[in-house]
């Protein structure tokens, strides 16, 4: 704000008091930016400035509402806002004062027709002399600034209204832009408040999906739990499952090699004593001598036994015993084993027989036949044209017995090695395997507490080791 | 007739019958029935019966029922089975209540039941 803004238009220079007096209002004006503040400087300037003593500023809002801004002296700060607002139409002579634009003097209240409500301001500090001034801004009217003497009429000189009417257009800029900062602040208030409004519907929105989460959590922790429920039970229902075929088949395979063993038996019992019959006959005189005949007889009898034999080996491991307690002859379990896979063996396969005489541990015979003839049965069935097979016993320290059986077959590969034990799996056409060979075999071991291991090389051929517990 | 002890044998199968009766006559004097009821005749007629050797299997009535029915009026007699099947429940009961004292596989072992004659009587 130049000097020069202020000269008055009349040509009367402004006093140095009254330069004095502008100057406070400007820096006063620069240190804030508060809409209230300035308000109440500019009140208290122009008092000053023009040697008034009472001063208001209305503001004007929507074109009918006064707000009142600021009072010289200043109204008390506990104020209730509402008082602060009046309705134009009440106060004509701001309205007046508002529609021309111009300044407005009342030179005598008690001489000059007011409203009630202005008789009502006026009457507090007993007014007597006003003076309107406009605060217009680019052609619009902000507000109104009036100046009163209290007490005492006065007569206002055309220097103080030039001087204030000029000031007040200044002084209209500073307003309106102090407006525009309170709208501003509003408006960010405004957004801060509706950021915060955001901000706490994403918290309660977030809470909740958090929520959700926990329970969805919750929900699949619960599936997860389930889901491993169902594969324990899958898994138990597939080794009862593969227990109760085979517990079903070793029945039926008992009644059947029962069944066959005594029609066996029976023709047997035939051969048998007709061979002794023919042995008595020869001993009479005129025979006596006749080796070859007695060969024949010999040769009739040891067929017999050696069938007999036969049978009685498949008798004894196919009938059903609960018990763990038998002496398991190991050697004699794998030749039996062998006898009654010798037409799968016969032609193709040599066996190569490492026996540790005697070797014997405590178990179910039959399960522990069970046992070996599973295990042959994969060595012979991985053994496509001609092959080995070498079975080996011998003690393992003095607790275990192992028993080794070693094929030059296909063998087996490291994708699906740790698989075969599973109920049903297999790698053969069906009628060729069940799958369950291996996981009877590894149950049976298991009620005996042995261990069942396995080493192949594809391609080149597989060994499987069987620990047993001697006692 | 002899002083040979006096053995009943009974069996379905016609053959088993008449071998047994070659094998064993010589020391024994045999018996022989081809089902339950012929045994029984036979034990009512023949009360000099010492022991007796049954099949198991045969039709009507088996080897231990046919054993059991004699034991009703034949109680101090032996009485063995000789069989084509192993050893079943049924049989090792009867071994235990001592309804039978013994029990033979076949085909026969004529040494084994030779002993066991002379060993109970
Ligand atoms: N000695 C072996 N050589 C090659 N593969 C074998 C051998 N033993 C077992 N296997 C593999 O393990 C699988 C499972 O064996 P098993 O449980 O006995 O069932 P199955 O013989 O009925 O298939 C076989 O299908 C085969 O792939
Ligand atoms: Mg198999």
């Amino acid at each position: 704000m130049s000097n020069s803004d202020f000269e008055t238009r009349n040509g009367a220079p402004p006093s140095s008091r009254e330069i004095n007096a502008l100057i406070r209002i400007s820096q006063s004006i620069i240190s804030t930016l508060d809409y209230q503040e300035i308000l109440q400087i500019i009140s208290d300037g122009m008092a000053d400035l023009l040697g008034i003593e009472s001063a208001a500023i209305y503001i004007l809002q929507n074109k009918t509402d006064l707000y009142l801004g600021a009072t010289t002296p200043a109204l008390d700060k506990n104020m209730p806002d509402f008082l602060r607002w009046v309705k134009l139409p009440e106060h004509p002579h701001i309205e007046k004062t508002i529609k021309s634009k111009k300044h407005h003097v009342i030179a005598d209240t008690s001489k000059t027709q007011l409203s009630e409500a202005e008789r009502a301001v006026t009457d507090i500090r007993n007014l007597k002399s006003l003076l309107y001034f406009p605060f217009v801004q680019k052609g619009d009217v902000l507000g109104v600034l009036i100046l009163g003497t209290c007490n005492r009429t006065q007569r206002f000189s055309e220097h103080q209204i030039n001087l204030g009417q000029t000031v007040a257009n200044q002084l209209a800029v500073s307003i309106h832009n102090a407006l525009l900062v309170d709208d501003l602040k509003k408006h960010t208030d405004h957004l801060e408040e509706l950021v915060q409004e955001k901000t706490q519907d994403l918290d309660t929105a977030i809470e909740e999906l958090m929520a959700a989460n926990e329970d969805l959590f919750e929900k699949n922790e619960i599936i997860n739990n389930q889901n491993e429920e169902l594969k324990t039970t899958l898994q138990n229902l597939k080794n009862a499952q593969s227990q109760l075929i085979q517990s079903e088949k070793m029945a039926s395979l008992g009644t059947l090699t029962a069944g066959v063993a005594h029609e066996i038996n029976n023709p047997l019992n035939f051969l048998m004593g007709a061979s002794l019959g023919l042995e008595n006959y020869l001993e009479k005189e005129e025979h006596k001598n006749d080796e070859d005949l007695k060969l024949l007889v010999e040769s009739i009898q040891t067929g017999v036994e050696r069938i007999s034999d036969i049978v009685k080996g498949l008798n004894q491991f196919s009938r059903y015993n609960p018990d763990f307690d038998e002496e398991c002859d190991i050697t004699s379990i794998l030749e039996n084993c062998i006898v009654m896979m010798n037409n799968r063996i016969k032609d193709k396969i040599l066996v190569e027989k490492e026996y540790s005489p005697g070797l014997k541990v405590m178990g179910n015979v039959g399960k522990i036949h069970q046992v070996f003839m599973n295990i042959l049965l994969n060595s012979v069935q991985a053994i496509d044209d001609k092959g080995k097979i070498i079975i080996r016993t011998f003690p393992h320290g003095e607790k275990f017995a192992i028993i080794e059986i070693e094929d030059t077959g296909l063998g087996i590969d490291k994708n699906i090695i740790h698989k075969i034990t599973d109920p049903f799996f297999t790698t053969k056409a069906p009628g060729e395997g069940t799958g369950l060979g291996l996981s009877i075999s590894y149950n049976i071991i298991k009620e005996h507490k042995g261990r069942l291991k396995f080493k192949s090389k594809p391609g080149k051929g597989t060994k499987t080791q069987i620990f047993l517990p001697i006692t | 007739m002899t002083n040979k002890i006096k053995v009943l044998y009974v069996d379905d199968e016609h053959l088993n019958v008449l071998l047994f009766e070659m094998n064993f006559s010589k020391k024994f004097d045999v018996l022989t029935g081809k089902n339950g009821l012929e045994g029984l005749n036979l034990l009512n007629k023949n009360p000099d019966i010492k022991v007796v050797i049954s099949d198991m299997r045969m039709p009507k009535m088996n080897g231990l029922e046919f054993i059991n029915k004699a034991r009703e009026n034949f109680s101090d007699k032996k009485y063995f089975i000789l069989t084509g099947f192993d050893i079943t429940p049924e049989i090792r009961e009867a071994l235990e209540n001592r309804i039978i004292l013994k029990y033979f596989m076949k085909p026969f072992n004529m040494r084994e039941i030779e002993g066991a004659i002379y060993e109970v009587v």
